[in-house]
């Protein structure tokens, strides 16, 4: 696991929004087998966590109002980050995916083979076969067979 | 009638030989920005005659001249009977100029919702998932060891992503230069180039320019980008750092269609470490004129009527 603990200043609603979720992805981070629900795919579930467990483990290092956190969580909940559960008169909340599992989809977006048909991103480079890395590499050191030298 | 031919033939020689001439010449690596502005102009004013060609065959019983015959097609149009005095080669015309303009148009409105809408949803998981990267406002790391560098361009909010692989693999200096390559996709709007002609790829990908076209623009935007880096970077350190990422991934790549001496990796490497000598001024003035020329005249065949008898 893990774990960026940053010093940024918690500033905008993004920013809360990030530290709520990375303190939900901390408290919930061991898996737990056994409790795997209908729509858990097999994969189990991630533990829960209560708005207050959320606040304080926050708190320790920034201090934010509880019903703050609680707006958050609803937040993160309606754009389909997190999961409420409701156990007797309190919720719970866990992380609909790991922090690793978005990391993971968010690369494969990235490389281009999820969907190459958007002009979402602009890479950097594309990925090369390895014998085009070799003439990359023969090209870096300024061999270039087919042109003759022309420049001073 | 001489409309009609005038932008037929304008049409045939901008989608068959001129953009795989233009492919093949080198000099636009030398000059990217004129490069690019003359493959738009080639790509509106294909477009242009294209739908121009297909409406002037639709009127030509109606009116010799372009405008008024639309007028009287619409007019009857709304009388009720639209293909009136239209024959079957007008008709086809008709069908023709509709088709295009739909699949044109629609291809690149739905190219532009899908664009935004994928690039909000990268944006949010970004920001959400990865951490901010102190030398760089824009810039956010995300924990993966792959090696990958990318920008999501936008207005308001646009977010370089390095990859922790990145951070790993290359020095200060090198992500310091990738950073600056990314930067200037974001701050000139190198993305607005790209959209049409990845639009047209999405609607028309058989049509063998359209994918040239593509290609060529995409290998263009990055060239100006590396240009853009190199006024504060060494083009050596830029150079190093593209090989490091391309060939670090190379275990994921996809196998590649281009030649591997011909890829776009290659030239921009090329002329990173071996930059090539300036072109005369004339020659981008020349390429910024044609394209000038370009979309002047199939809106001049389209407005100014050529044939004169009534």
């Amino acid at each position: 696991m893990v774990t960026q603990r940053n010093s940024v200043p918690v500033a905008r609603l993004g920013d809360l929004e990030r530290a709520v979720m990375e303190t939900l992805w901390d408290l919930t981070a061991d898996w737990d087998l056994t409790a795997a629900t209908s729509d858990g795919g097999g994969r189990g579930v991630l533990r829960t966590a209560t708005a207050r467990q959320v606040s304080d483990r926050l708190g320790a290092t920034r201090p934010l109002a509880y019903t703050t956190v609680l707006t958050v969580l609803d937040r993160l909940e309606r754009k389909g980050l997190v999961r409420r559960l409701r156990e007797g008169r309190a919720h719970r909340y866990a992380p609909i995916a790991t922090r690793e599992a978005y990391a993971a989809k968010l690369m494969l977006d990235a490389l281009g083979r999820a969907s190459d048909r958007d002009a979402a991103l602009v890479r950097f480079v594309d990925a090369v076969s390895p014998e085009e890395a070799e003439v990359l590499r023969r090209a870096l050191l300024g061999d270039s067979p087919d042109r003759q030298e022309s420049g001073p | 009638m001489t409309t009609v031919l005038g932008l037929s033939a304008l049409a045939g020689v901008l989608v068959c030989p001129v953009p795989a001439l233009l492919a093949r010449s080198t000099w636009p690596q030398r000059a990217p920005a004129a490069g690019l502005v003359l493959w738009q102009a080639i790509g509106l004013a294909s477009g242009l005659a294209g739908v121009g060609a297909g409406l002037a065959l639709a009127v030509l019983p109606l009116h010799s001249h372009l405008l008024p015959g639309l007028d009287r097609l619409a007019t009857q149009t709304l009388a009720g009977h639209p293909l009136a005095g239209l024959g079957v080669f007008n008709v086809a015309g008709l069908l023709w100029a509709i088709v295009l303009t739909g699949r044109l148009a629609g291809g690149l409105v739905v190219a532009t919702i899908r664009t935004l809408r994928s690039r909000t949803r990268q944006r949010r998981m970004i920001d959400l998932v990865a951490r901010p990267y102190p030398a760089s406002r824009h810039a956010r790391v995300l924990d993966h060891p792959a090696a990958m560098a990318y920008c999501l361009p936008g207005l308001l909010r646009p977010r370089v992503v390095l990859s922790a692989g990145t951070l790993h693999l290359l020095d200060d200096q090198q992500v310091a230069a990738v950073l600056a390559h990314e930067n200037a996709h974001t701050r000139a709007r190198h993305d607005l180039v790209v959209l049409p002609f990845r639009a047209l790829y999405s609607a028309l990908p058989w049509v063998p320019w359209v994918a040239r076209a593509h290609q060529a623009v995409s290998m263009l935007i990055e060239m100006l980008a590396d240009d853009c880096a190199c006024r504060s970077h060494q083009r050596r350190v830029l150079a190093t750092a593209l090989v490091e990422v391309a060939t670090s991934t190379s275990a994921v790549a996809p196998a590649g269609a281009l030649s591997a001496t011909q890829g776009p990796l290659v030239a921009r490497v090329r002329r990173l470490v071996d930059p090539p000598a300036p072109l005369p001024a004339w020659l981008p003035l020349a390429a910024y004129l044609t394209a000038l020329a370009l979309i002047a005249l199939p809106t001049f065949l389209l407005v100014v009527p050529l044939v004169t008898a009534g």
